[in-house]
């Protein structure tokens, strides 16, 4: 017995015609950033919302949201972040053309997201011979953010899980040892802390 | 044999447990996390025999003791504060800011208190079940009741329209374990209430 999310996340995220922000006003991380205006401020709802309570104007620490600036700025990375923050923010201001471009931007993402995933699932079927790669930052974060997209607005029900159960893989084949610190780290520990929230857990021992 | 999924989760290992750990310390959330899985490695069984309560009940208490640990290392670094820590008491509803129950989405920091009594209802139970204890049970429905107001004061003050999936799922894993474990069935009832309400059906099976 156990509880899977059935609702559709756009039909319960937002509900109000502003944008409205959890924490008080000028929490907005100020990490300089050459990236357009509006993609910062995209970013900046984006970890105002998830990322819990940071110190007015700066991102929180403990958090892989501080890093989605310098992702954005990556170009491997780049869709996803885009896809994942228009959505939310497209969502927040219920403006469909927004998400509609974010649809866009996911599918884009997603097509470079597979070809990379293959060649991680290509390696390690290959002789021990062949040098291993293992999968970078931008890999594992690529997947996080896709995720976050399908719990955003879920393809089907539980679609998140496919970008989850990847995002855990690439950080298996990474190893604990490449997980110690940076965002692989915190990535790692926050995807634990999912495992733990989404695996069920425990016992069947009940009455 | 009790069907279990977090005991074949990929990072329940002890590497897993703890190199990543090598060049930091724990956070309080992290030694939780070390407990979930712990109690989901404990190799339960349908059976109140002598023989089981014997092995099981101390390495339960230890890791009673072992959440006390984590919640007193969350209570450091709550003073600490060089991030924001959640208050220890969810009693006090009228007073917390909205971003208790809004915030948190990334995963990256839950709602501990909240989990702090979701872990501990989860032990109590199987303490319990085995060891009869009526304080134990007592302090089960006070915690329980106390998720319970939790949860039920996103609704009172119209938060849940703004809740965002992964905040939601934070709320999600206290109810479940009220669902499940509250000796009380009229608790298990209202968290299944709550929990379909955020939009969380129960599913038949595993």
């Amino acid at each position: 017995m156990f509880f899977v999310h059935a609702a559709r996340g756009s039909n319960h995220v937002v509900n109000h015609t502003e944008i409205t922000y959890n924490t008080k006003e000028g929490e907005f991380p100020t990490k300089p950033s050459e990236q357009p205006l509006f993609e910062q401020s995209m970013i900046a709802t984006f970890i105002t919302c998830f990322s819990a309570a940071s110190k007015p104007g700066r991102a929180n620490t403990q958090s892989w949201t501080q890093y989605l600036f310098s992702w954005i700025n990556c170009s491997s990375t780049a869709w996803p972040v885009r896809a994942v923050t228009l959505l939310f923010y497209g969502q927040k201001s219920k403006q469909d053309s927004l998400c509609q471009e974010a649809d866009k931007c996911y599918a884009r993402a997603l097509e470079i997201q597979r070809g990379r995933i293959r060649r991680h699932i290509k390696r390690s079927t290959e002789t021990e011979d062949t040098p291993t790669e293992l999968p970078s930052e931008q890999d594992i974060s690529a997947s996080l953010m896709l995720m976050y997209y399908e719990l955003l607005s879920p393809s089907f029900i539980g679609s998140w899980m496919m970008h989850f159960k990847a995002c855990c893989q690439l950080l298996v084949l990474r190893g604990p040892e490449n997980c110690q610190d940076g965002p692989c780290h915190v990535m790692f520990r926050s995807l634990r802390l999912m495992m733990v929230s989404f695996t069920g857990l425990v016992c069947d021992d009940k009455d | 044999m009790l069907t279990r999924t977090a005991s074949n989760a990929c990072f329940n290992t002890k590497d897993w447990c703890t190199v990543p750990f090598a060049r930091s310390t724990k956070a309080a959330k992290d030694i939780l996390i070390d407990v979930i899985y712990d109690v989901s490695n404990l190799e339960v069984t349908s059976s109140a025999q002598d023989a089981e309560t014997e092995r099981l009940i101390p390495s339960l208490e230890a890791l009673l003791n072992a959440v006390a640990y984590s919640e007193q290392l969350y209570a450091e670094e709550s003073r600490m504060a060089s991030w924001h820590c959640f208050p220890f008491q969810l009693d006090y509803g009228e007073l917390m800011e909205d971003e208790l129950w809004l915030s948190g989405g990334d995963f990256c920091s839950t709602t501990l208190p909240a989990a702090f009594h979701a872990v501990r209802i989860m032990i109590y139970y199987l303490i319990s079940k085995r060891r009869p204890s009526t304080d134990m049970m007592a302090e089960s429905i006070a915690r329980c009741a106390s998720l319970l107001a939790f949860a039920d004061t996103l609704f009172t003050r119209k938060l849940h329209d703004q809740l965002n999936t992964g905040s939601c799922v934070q709320l999600v894993f206290p109810l479940e374990m009220v669902s499940w474990y509250s000796p009380c069935p009229h608790q298990r009832q209202k968290a299944r209430d709550i929990l379909e309400r955020l939009g969380w059906v129960q599913s038949a099976s595993k």
